[in-house]
């Protein structure tokens, strides 16, 4: 199970953009927090508390480093085990608030006393991890009907979050799904019937939202009419979001001056989900970019550590994470700038959170476990097939 | 290709996947531009004016003073009780219960689930909601004012503001939409819908709060205030909203009466609105004579002049405004603040002046708001200072004013109809018996400015008059009260264009110096029924001026006598163009333009221009009767002109506004002969002093012993007097609910009826030229001397009270 290090790979642009991408997300939580100028030390008590989870990350990123990914194989079944029992246990109606703390209505947290542990967040490397597993030798879901397993295998801890209720991070798992299939070789021609399906039979589930959830759609829909009527409620973050975007400009505000204007226009979650606001209002469209580039840049290191590997489960490994990133980017970016509905979802490295960020730095931290091991020994073409296969 | 390119299918579809999420993030990117590029500079204003509060500060309306500089009306500091815009519109209790909730579950809020925070929200904002009511009734109770009459008075206040809105979004959209047409721009749906987003914002009234009583005492404003500070716990521990619930709800701090304010607010007074004026009544003519001075309440001084306010601007208020600032740089620059607004603009709580000088100064008596503004991130702050309405000085003496206005009410005895007013054994006028009160107009100008010193119609009205009983100023169809009978009302001129007929008649060469006119009694030889004189129809052809003279009269004798042959040959011999050109000289058909309100620019002829005119008209003219009607004010300009030996002067109101001087209006030369400006005067003094004068007084007592209508020692009086026939005063009939009655066969009844007793007067210290014209007119009173000459009298004796003489 032992294999040289190959220190040269990809994975290390994904390293480097998840710190840059961490450290801009520190310095803009102290922007969103605090009016008075940048003094550098000390931070505000959140920026304080996320650089702690920054280095809790970085060094739970490094411990996922450590040993060979391939262990993971062996312990697949009790990682999947655990992980569905705490998202039941999360559900169990009895359990005292004490130890599953609602937020937001979601019963997503368990309290571990010096910190909340978030389940579904867990899920996502569990399921990415179990996912892989399954399909790394098989060629079953190149055929119609081989795509269920997976979809349930897949469905099921969505289902569970779903419950909880958290529905934006449950949305995430179906893009890594896709983008697990699509990698792995699934025909795309059953994938498109299954999305133009869905397409179709989305508008039918629009009743079964809660109430919350029809208002910021209706919402949205109304910004897109250019309607005002919701401005001063269901739309006003969303309004007040892309007013501090266009405050922005194109290099952004001084430091000073974008904190007042952060403070006084009273943006909500400014330093969570809302933090991409925060950023380009401080540094601009300019700023903006880079962020969104420094994503792309984490992408393209994960993906081409994904091709640069033979090993099948590694692949689907990577794919499975990387699919999560810019899928969370899109709908959190998209929030803000008011593309998209405000469903509670954070920027990856960027918005305060501890779990948040523990388990993307344990992502980075995988890929590039995965791309510092990649197997000198010649595996198997693996997902290479011909159109009529 | 793209197989030969790449030719392993996971590596393809890596790149599927990343040309996918390159894809997703393209929208993402242009929406980023959109938002920072082409919509950067609107937004980060929206965003930076989050950073400045700015606060209205409140101003007083200026002052309007006398030409002493007393002030006539000026704003009170007074109290008001306003309540806040959301405690009125409900979502007080919305935000309040909301809040409360949290607050009090502040711990587990949380964890609860949104269907248990909907709950108890709604326990909280109920409960909010029945505080609101309960303070309701405590406030109605507390004010003494029913609870159905306070709901009423909020609900004008919230209806006031929902106009307001309406109206200014109204205008916003119209701006915007100018706007845009004036950018080339087409009105698209999303140009529309970007409008709309603009427009609908909240206004400055919703932020406000609301005056639902106005004219607090100090006493109640002190009780209130300290109501205003109370706070209550709205719920004991352990009680819900309901009285059940035992332990959900915790106490929430509120205010005794959420949203009450009160505020300082400016009551306009009127200090002289009602005065008491000693009269003494030994000056009085003798069959009205008392040894005593007497304590006259007058009401209502100056009110014509002055005018009113009123609660609420209308909407021509709020163009007028708009329109002056548009089209008046000058004003503009003086209103406006650094930031465009209208610093003066109107809102639907202020107050406006409705009639008279308080209307038409409008402009200048309002005042200019203050405006704070604080920078929240640096906590700068920068100040422009309120600035008070300009005071309005007039050139009117208030207690000449009130003098005058005393002299002439009915409590005095001259303003009323008296037997001695009429020929012994004459019957009282039919419509008007002993007793009856007079109504009429005095005014008084100084001759060498041409300001006016009192101008006063009676009956007048105090606004404590006109606030309880409104109808009885409105609606009284014989008094008139509202009427400023000195400039609106239409009297025919009568006999007092006497002299202006001599001197215009010489300016036209058809009267020469030495010059005189045979008074046969009648104007026709062969014709004794029509044209006659006065004196030979009331001697039944018995007199003549030239059988009571001896000779045919000059012209001074033909004003002392008021002889009408005479004048009507003057009419006959002016033609119509000249008796046109005579009125038109003196100012008839022209307003003044005081400011005041209504004017009667005057009448010549049916159709007003004397176009119709003929020659029998223009003879009847010549003595002030037929087609040519007039105001006391054209009177008195008319003699005011003659005072200055033909050189008019149009008669002035205002003598500054703020720091500027009103400029004077320019003279104009009639170009009268010296001459004949000279036989006016001393016919008109002859007419005062001579024995033969028609002013000269009246006989009484059992000897019949004439007295002198004037008796103020030391003063010179020039006068002449008119007796001008009038058309009946009717009114329609009414049943006796009031109503028009349709069953009358004459659906209108005569109500007044007789002359209209006219007597201008000039008046000057002894042996110095005249100083002041007196310009008197009493409503179907009949003889001029009798009844308007003692008031004259009267007003000569105010003058010499004030000092003028």
């Amino acid at each position: 199970m032992t294999a040289a290090l190959q220190l040269s790979s990809p994975a290390w642009f994904t390293v480097l953009a998840s710190l840059a991408l961490s450290l801009i997300g520190v310095y803009c939580i102290d922007v969103a927090e605090v009016v008075r100028p940048f003094t550098g030390w000390p931070l505000s008590p959140t920026a304080m508390k996320q650089l702690i989870f920054l280095g809790l990350g970085i060094s739970t990123a490094g411990m996922c480093v450590i040993p060979n990914y391939r262990w993971l194989e062996y312990i697949v079944i009790p990682i999947a085990v655990v992980t569905g029992a705490l998202l039941i246990f999360l559900l169990i109606p009895f359990v005292p608030t004490s130890i599953v703390r609602p937020r937001n209505g979601a019963r997503g947290w368990i309290d571990l006393g010096a910190f909340d542990m978030q389940p579904s967040e867990l899920a996502k490397i569990a399921v990415v991890i179990a996912l892989a597993s399954y399909l790394k030798f098989r060629i079953s879901y190149r055929s119609f009907r081989g795509l269920i397993p997976p979809a349930v295998s897949v469905g099921i801890p969505v289902a569970l979050i779903t419950l909880e209720p958290d529905l934006g991070n449950a949305c995430l798992f179906v893009p890594m799904l896709f983008a697990v299939m699509v990698a792995a070789g699934a025909k795309l021609k059953h994938l498109l019937i299954v999305v133009i399906a869905a397409a179709c039979m989305s508008p039918a589930a629009f009743p079964l939202l809660k109430t919350h959830q029809k208002q910021r759609i209706v919402g949205l829909w109304k910004q897109f009419q250019g309607d005002t009527t919701a401005d001063q409620d269901i739309n006003m973050q969303a309004v007040t979001a892309k007013r501090m975007i266009g405050a922005g400009g194109t290099m952004g505000l001084p430091d000073a001056a974008s904190r007042s204007l952060l403070h006084f226009n009273n943006l909500p979650e400014r330093h969570n989900d809302m933090i991409f606001a925060v950023v380009v209002n401080r540094f601009g469209m300019v700023g903006g970019c880079i962020v969104i580039a420094l994503y792309l840049l984490w992408t393209l290191g994960a993906l081409a550590t994904a091709g640069s590997t033979k090993d099948p489960f590694g692949r689907l490994i990577i794919v499975g994470l990387a699919a999560f990133i810019p899928a969370q980017v899109f709908v959190n970016i998209g929030m803000n700038l008011g593309m998209v509905p405000i469903i509670g979802i954070t920027l990856p490295f960027v918005s305060f959170g501890g779990s948040s960020l523990v388990i993307c730095w344990i992502m980075t931290g995988l890929i590039l476990n995965i791309g510092l091991r990649r197997p000198r020994a010649q595996f198997k073409q693996a997902f290479e097939f011909e159109d009529h296969e | 290709m793209f197989q030969n390119l790449i030719p392993s299918m996971f590596h393809r579809r890596l790149a599927l996947l990343l040309a996918v999420v390159g894809a997703s993030i393209a929208p993402l990117t242009i929406q980023l531009f959109r938002l920072t590029e082409v919509k950067g500079d609107e937004l980060r204003k929206v965003a930076e004016a989050k950073l400045t509060r700015r606060q209205w500060t409140s101003t007083s309306r200026g002052r309007i003073l006398d030409r002493k500089g007393r002030v006539l009306t000026q704003d009170r500091p007074s109290y008001s009780l306003a309540i806040d815009y959301a405690v009125l519109n409900g979502d007080w209790a919305k935000k309040k219960g909301r809040e409360a909730a949290r607050k009090a579950h502040k711990h587990e809020w949380s964890d609860l689930s949104d269907t248990r925070r909907a709950q108890l929200v709604d326990e909280y904002v109920a409960a909010m909601q029945a505080h609101l009511k309960s303070s309701w009734t405590e406030l109605s109770q507390v004010l003494a004012i029913n609870e159905k009459d306070l709901d009423s008075r909020r609900d004008d206040a919230l209806d006031g503001v929902e106009r307001s809105y309406t109206r200014l979004v109204n205008l916003r959209r119209a701006q915007e939409l100018n706007a845009a047409v004036a950018r080339g721009e087409q009105p698209t749906r999303e140009l529309m819908n970007e409008i709309e987003k603009r427009v609908n914002r909240p206004i400055l009234e919703q932020t406000l709060p609301l005056t639902i009583v106005s004219r607090i005492s100090d006493e109640m404003g002190f009780s209130l205030q300290l109501l205003a500070e109370e706070e209550i716990d709205l719920a004991p521990e352990g009680r819900g909203p309901d009285g059940s619930g035992a332990g959900l709800w915790k106490p929430v701090r509120v205010a005794r009466i959420p949203g009450l304010r009160l505020l300082d607010s400016g009551d306009r007074e009127y200090p002289y609105d009602q005065t008491m004026v000693d009269v003494d009544l030994s000056t009085l003519p003798t069959p009205a004579r008392k040894d005593q001075k007497i304590e006259v309440k007058v009401e209502g001084v100056a009110a014509h002049i002055l005018g009113r306010m009123r609660t609420r601007p209308y909407d021509a208020d709020f163009k007028s405004r708009e329109n002056l600032v548009a089209t008046d740089p000058a004003f503009a620059k003086r209103v406006l603040s650094p930031s465009g607004v209208d610093r003066g603009e109107y809102r639907e709580v202020d107050t406006v002046g409705d009639v008279g000088i308080e209307a038409s100064y409008e402009s200048e008596l309002r005042g200019l708001r203050g405006l704070k503004t604080r920078r929240l991130d640096t906590g700068e702050e920068y100040t422009l200072a309120a600035e008070h309405g300009r005071d309005v000085k007039l050139s009117i003496d208030i207690s000449l004013q009130a003098r005058v206005q005393a002299a002439m009410s009915p409590d005095v005895g001259l303003a009323v109809a008296q037997p001695w007013h009429r020929k012994a054994g004459m019957p009282a006028n039919e419509t008007m018996p002993d007793g009856t009160p007079l109504n009429g107009a005095a005014v008084v100008l100084d001759v060498d400015t041409g300001e006016i010193l009192a101008m006063v119609s009676t009956p007048s009205f105090s606004k404590a008059q006109l606030r309880e009983h409104p109808e009885e100023i409105f609606a009284d169809e014989i008094n008139l009260p509202y009427l400023d009978r000195a400039i609106a009302k239409s009297y025919v001129a009568g006999s007092i264009v006497k002299p202006l007929m001599l001197t215009m008649a010489a300016k036209n060469g058809v009267f020469g110096p030495t010059d005189t006119i045979e008074c046969t009694g009648h104007l026709y030889p062969r014709q004794p029924n029509i044209a006659r004189c006065w004196i030979y129809k009331q001697t039944e052809g018995a007199m003549t001026h030239q059988s009571q003279l001896g000779h045919p009269l000059s012209g001074q004798e033909a004003i002392e006598v008021s002889c009408n042959v005479f004048f009507f040959t003057i009419g006959q011999r002016l033609g119509v163009s000249g008796i046109i050109d005579t009125y038109r000289s003196f100012g008839v058909t022209e307003k003044f333009d005081l400011g005041v309100g209504l004017e009667f620019p005057g009448a010549l002829g049916r159709k007003n221009d004397g176009s119709d005119l003929k020659l029998p008209d223009a003879i009847q003219m010549g003595i002030g009767q037929g087609p040519i009607a007039w105001t006391p004010m054209h009177a008195a300009d008319a003699y005011a002109t003659i005072a200055r030996g033909g050189v008019r002067l149009k008669p002035s109101l205002v003598l500054s506004v703020g720091n500027s001087q009103k400029s004077k209006s320019t003279p104009v030369d009639l170009g009268l002969p010296p001459w004949a400006v000279q036989e006016a005067l001393k016919g008109m003094e002859r007419s005062v002093n001579g024995e033969h004068g028609t002013g000269n007084g009246m006989k009484v007592g059992e000897l019949q012993k004439r007295e002198s209508f004037f008796n103020l020692p030391g003063v010179t009086v020039w006068g002449k007097t008119g007796t001008a026939a009038a058309p009946d005063l009717k009114v329609k009939e009414v049943n006796l609910d009031g109503e028009d009655d349709v069953d009358s066969p004459v659906k209108t009844k005569v109500v007044r009826s007789g002359d209209h007793s006219w007597y201008v007067i000039l008046v000057g210290r002894n042996g110095d030229r005249m100083k002041y014209v007196v310009a008197v007119v009493m409503d179907y009173a009949g003889s001029g001397g009798k009844v308007s000459g003692p008031i004259a009298n009267q007003i000569v004796h105010a003058l010499a009270a004030e000092g003028y003489l």
